[in-house]
């Protein structure tokens, strides 16, 4: 969810545009002082914008349309149509007739989608239907599936160009996630120009970059007159380990057998819960396991205490990969004749 | 798909960049600020270069530290000139880090509505 401050509906007010793991786009309308309760982005047929797969409602599960299919130039996958979900949504004037259309991320298969306003920003009437995002005279395509969208006057030359970011393996060693910049040629983009090379995600003993998940913004934190980029993402790293001597390697068998037991002791009660509940629906399901988790929590309670005091001790001795979420900024310091921005 | 480009703040950029890298945090004194002489962008094929990146501090903490898939938005909140960080993250959930006159950045707080409750996007 990539918050954008724009005044969508031109008002003098800046409100706060997102695109939100629903599959759809949002909007907290802002009245200069505070934002409204967000809600959802609908095109001119009341409908919600989405790509394909996205969150239902009214039937609570998760779903999928292809009604959202462009009518041209379909993005596919293994021959075919890409299953989108949109998690980023940007406002932008793409066609500059004066009011915001909305270019949408996709996370499933990566490809950049257009919403057109067939309105006014007052009064919006979003189209029915996507339009493929091109690029080099092709769909515009992050291999690492899009994280994320964000609008940017890179160059200087009064158009706005597109940073697109990788979500890359989310858990894994494969390749991570890197933030790719498309420059506006006026009638269309131009090929991806590396702002940030996916993550190798190289085994590393302490955080030195995102790695996965980038969320990128374009912003001159330094005041040097070019822009830099604040980028979240998870970092992965394995803290170096220590050598362990005879006795420290007793203590942790000792700790990781205590550990394997109090694992198996809590699979055993959640067990004798999933037992009990066999054939029960609805309330009396609830109620029952309600009952019996209750009458377990003191059981739990020691084995939580139990465990919260042997994890630190295992981390301390056997360091475990992390996978942890910052803000990073990177800051620009390309020649000034060669950075492009003017 | 034009754009005018966003001028200077009002205390725009008598102040010169700062980041400091030694510990891996930084502490920028940040400003928008987009000017400068005018370039072509054919330079874009000798490749466009950053420092090796550092983590941003929001007071005592890491900012977006353990939040999920935290996504920045630098925006000035309180009209002070300077850019404020706003973090969204995958629960609908935003904060804000207010920057400080010296280029550091306060702690985290949840981003509200007029009546008190937590903006939230995440509806599903």
């Amino acid at each position: 969810m990539s918050p954008q401050f724009v005044d969508f509906n031109d008002d003098g007010h800046l409100d706060i545009v997102v695109g939100i793991f629903d599959g759809s786009p949002h909007v907290a309308f802002g009245d200069g002082k505070h934002w409204q309760q967000p809600h959802t982005i609908l095109d001119k047929n009341g409908e919600i914008i989405v790509l394909n797969a996205f969150w239902n409602f009214e039937e609570k599960k998760w779903d999928a349309t292809d009604r959202c299919n462009p009518e041209s130039n379909m993005p596919t996958t293994n021959g075919k149509p890409a299953e989108g979900h949109l998690t980023s949504a940007i406002a932008m004037d793409w066609d500059s007739d004066g009011d915001f259309d909305l270019v949408l991320g996709d996370h499933k298969s990566g490809y950049v989608y257009l919403r057109r306003n067939e309105g006014s920003n007052q009064k919006p009437q979003f189209a029915a239907k996507n339009e493929t995002v091109m690029a080099g005279g092709k769909p515009m395509h992050d291999a690492g599936t899009v994280a994320t969208i964000r609008s940017v006057d890179w160059n200087g030359d009064g158009k706005l160009d597109l940073m697109v970011s990788g979500m890359g393996d989310p858990f894994g060693d494969a390749t991570g996630g890197g933030v790719a910049l498309y420059l506006n040629e006026g009638s269309s983009f131009g090929q991806a120009i590396t702002l940030i090379e996916p993550s190798q995600k190289p085994k590393v003993t302490e955080p030195k970059r995102p790695d996965v998940g980038l969320h990128p913004e374009a912003v001159d934190i330094d005041g040097d007159g070019d822009l830099d980029l604040l980028v979240g993402g998870y970092s992965q790293w394995t803290p170096a380990s220590k050598g362990l001597s005879e006795t420290e390697k007793a203590e942790l068998k000792v700790l990781r057998s205590d550990l394997a037991a109090i694992q198996k002791e809590t699979a055993a009660l959640s067990a004798i819960i999933t037992e009990a509940l066999e054939g029960l629906e609805g309330d009396p399901r609830t109620e029952k396991h309600m009952k019996l988790y209750n009458a377990q929590r003191p059981q739990r309670a020691k084995l939580t205490t139990h465990r919260q005091k042997i994890l630190p001790r295992i981390e301390e001795l056997a360091p475990r990969a992390k996978r942890v979420s910052f803000t990073w900024a990177y800051e620009n310091i390309t020649p000034r004749e060669s950075s492009g921005q003017r | 798909m034009t754009v005018k480009r966003p001028t200077a703040g009002r205390d725009s950029l008598s102040s010169r960049a700062i980041m400091k890298v030694a510990t891996q945090t930084l502490r920028p004194l940040a400003i928008l600020a987009l000017t400068g002489a005018a370039l072509t962008s054919h330079a874009f094929s000798q490749g466009i270069q950053f420092k090796e990146p550092v983590r941003i501090s929001a007071g005592d903490k890491m900012l977006g530290m353990g939040r999920m898939y935290p996504s920045p938005a630098a925006h000035d909140l309180n009209g002070d000139g300077r850019f404020d960080i706003v973090i969204g993250d995958l629960r609908g959930h935003l904060t804000f880090s207010l920057q400080n006159a010296d280029g550091t950045f306060a702690n985290e707080q949840k981003l509200k509505d007029a009546n008190g409750k937590i903006l939230d996007f995440g509806n599903w």
